[in-house]
């Protein structure tokens, strides 16, 4: 493979890939921030 | 159904079930073969810039129309717009629906392909024997039965049971393709259909066929502008972000094709890299179902790959289906109907109008490219319903709404504009290639698979209709709480 296909992979790949990993991990990491909240444990509220 | 039981129990409930209806076969057969059509490198540059000109913000659209208005494709449009614009909403909606009625039959050929690659009946005697006689044949009836029953079965059972039918289809489907996607990279010559599908040539991004091919790709592999991901978001929960899952659904589909694309040019340059260019232009049919068995069989092991590749292409197929089954049901118990009603109607229909593409390849193929074409007056519609709502009023009150993990900034206005555009232009210069190409008396023959005539015949008895009967299909929408209770 030539070196302009290898850096059009790597472009490609991390932009569409990287792209949708990145946007699953704020994800996450949003929806456990709301599940904290829902729950109160941000607030001390946390009952076992 | 109780309201309770109206929504998507969790955000990854919902982002399965999206993406099962985003991902279809225009993800792995369609994909692959335009890419390579288009020069493989120098098209995936069109092809990412319209996912984020074109579809994301369409995507957003329409989470934000769903969500916002908890009606279907039709009520959605008349609440935002006004009834005097339900007839767009009806064109959406019934153009996904013209899909479903020949979507059914290609559900149908991978199922058989699926059994045959299982049985042993492929690679076959001759490349072609089992699509000779299996394709237009009665069998092609009988698994459209098959394929309608199985996603009835799904929406059925409302929204929690597409949701179990997705948590279980849509993983399977990714690790598959996963799974031959690893496959295909690590045989012998692959890094030949590699260096086809990543090398650009920038001289060929002056080819505007190159920039046309890429935008439908995208309107057809992330489903935006179908009205699909709208129908879906009818059942978000009130706190559910609607911009960080827009992006998600866009970016996640379009993984899956490059994935694709990887997948099936690598087999091709591996295995026959002689007949490379007539494997890639045999059309998605010609690829899928007459070349693939070959390649696999001179996969080692191929026989079990063939069955995970028509597999993973029957649950994208199935997963895509029940989608469109779920937007015609949607606008129907939108209109005060009970689920069952509305699914006994829908699922007539899907057999009686599905029957003439089951039995003839030439009226598939002309439905396919008619109501293909269409979906980008869908998502010009989408575009223009936004401008006349007030593009800035609608970003602040329906995409940045409640639960929205980011706030969706300006360039989306812009965005918004650019579909229209895109969408304007691209139809423009359809229109003027069609008939300097073919002349105005050939182009206008009705009669004729691809002609003008034909798109315009159809969609002009479509909007006649719908313009006609527009006062009734914009008032037969029942209170949204009414139309809940029933579902």
């Amino acid at each position: 493979m030539s070196t302009a296909a290898w850096v059009t992979l790597i472009v490609i790949g991390a932009y569409v890939w990287g792209g949708f990993l990145l946007l699953l991990m704020i994800a996450m990491r949003k929806e456990h921030g709301k599940r904290h909240v829902e729950s109160g444990e941000e607030r001390g509220l946390w009952v076992p | 159904m109780s309201g309770s039981k109206s929504y998507f129990s969790s955000r990854w409930a919902l982002m399965v079930a999206m993406l099962s209806m985003a991902v279809g076969t225009g993800n792995i057969w369609r994909f692959p073969r335009i890419a390579a059509t288009n020069g493989g490198g120098t098209f995936l540059i069109p092809w990412v810039i319209f996912l984020i000109t074109w579809s994301v913000p369409l995507l957003l659209c329409e989470f934000a129309m769903g969500k916002g208005t908890r009606r279907g494709p039709i009520g959605a449009f008349a609440a935002l717009v006004g009834e005097r614009f339900a007839w767009m909403g009806a064109w959406v909606a019934l153009c996904s629906i013209f899909i479903m009625f020949y979507y059914g039959v290609v559900t149908g050929w991978c199922l058989r392909y699926f059994y045959a690659a299982v049985s042993g009946e492929l690679p076959g005697p001759s490349p072609t024997a089992l699509w000779e006689s299996y394709a237009g044949s009665e069998w092609a009836v009988v698994t459209l039965v098959l394929s309608i029953a199985l996603a009835v079965l799904a929406v059925g059972r409302g929204v929690r049971g597409i949701e179990n039918a997705t948590q279980v289809m849509m993983p399977v489907l990714i690790v598959l393709v996963v799974v031959l996607a690893i496959r295909a990279v690590t045989l012998p010559g692959a890094e030949r259909g590699l260096a086809f599908l990543f090398t650009p040539d920038l001289s060929g991004l002056g080819n505007s066929r190159v920039w046309l091919e890429a935008l439908t790709q995208n309107a057809w592999d992330t489903g935006a502008g179908w009205g699909l991901a709208l129908t879906y978001a009818v059942y978000m929960r009130q706190r559910e972000d609607t911009t960080i899952n827009g992006f998600m659904l866009g970016f996640g589909n379009n993984s899956v094709s490059l994935l694709a694309g990887i997948m099936v040019l690598c087999t091709v340059f591996s295995i026959r890299p002689d007949a490379a260019t007539e494997i890639v232009g045999a059309g998605n049919t010609g690829l899928t179902f007459i070349w693939v068995p070959q390649l696999f069989a001179a996969v080692p092991g191929g026989r079990l790959f063939m069955a995970f590749f028509f597999l993973a292409l029957f649950f994208a197929a199935l997963t895509s289906l029940i989608s469109m089954f779920e937007l015609g049901a949607r606008a129907l118990i939108d209109r005060g109907w009970t689920r069952g009603r509305a699914l006994t109607y829908i699922t007539v229909a899907a057999m009686v109008a599905g029957l003439p593409s089951a039995l003839s390849l030439p009226f598939f193929e002309n439905q396919d490219n008619v109501w293909g074409v269409g979906l980008m007056l869908s998502g010009l519609f989408f575009g223009i319903a936004i401008l006349k709502y007030g593009v800035d009023r609608f970003r602040k009150l329906y995409v940045n709404s409640e639960g929205s993990d980011i706030t969706i900034g300006r360039w989306w206005n812009a965005a918004m504009f650019l579909v229209v555009l895109e969408a304007l232009v691209l139809l423009g210069w359809w229109l003027s290639q069609t008939i300097s190409t073919e002349g105005w008396a050939a182009s206008l023959d009705p009669f004729r698979r691809w002609s003008l005539g034909t798109f315009l015949l159809q969609w002009g008895v479509l909007f006649v209709l719908l313009l006609a009967f527009n006062r009734r299909i914009a008032r037969g929408q029942v209170p949204v709480s009414v139309a809940q209770e029933k579902a």
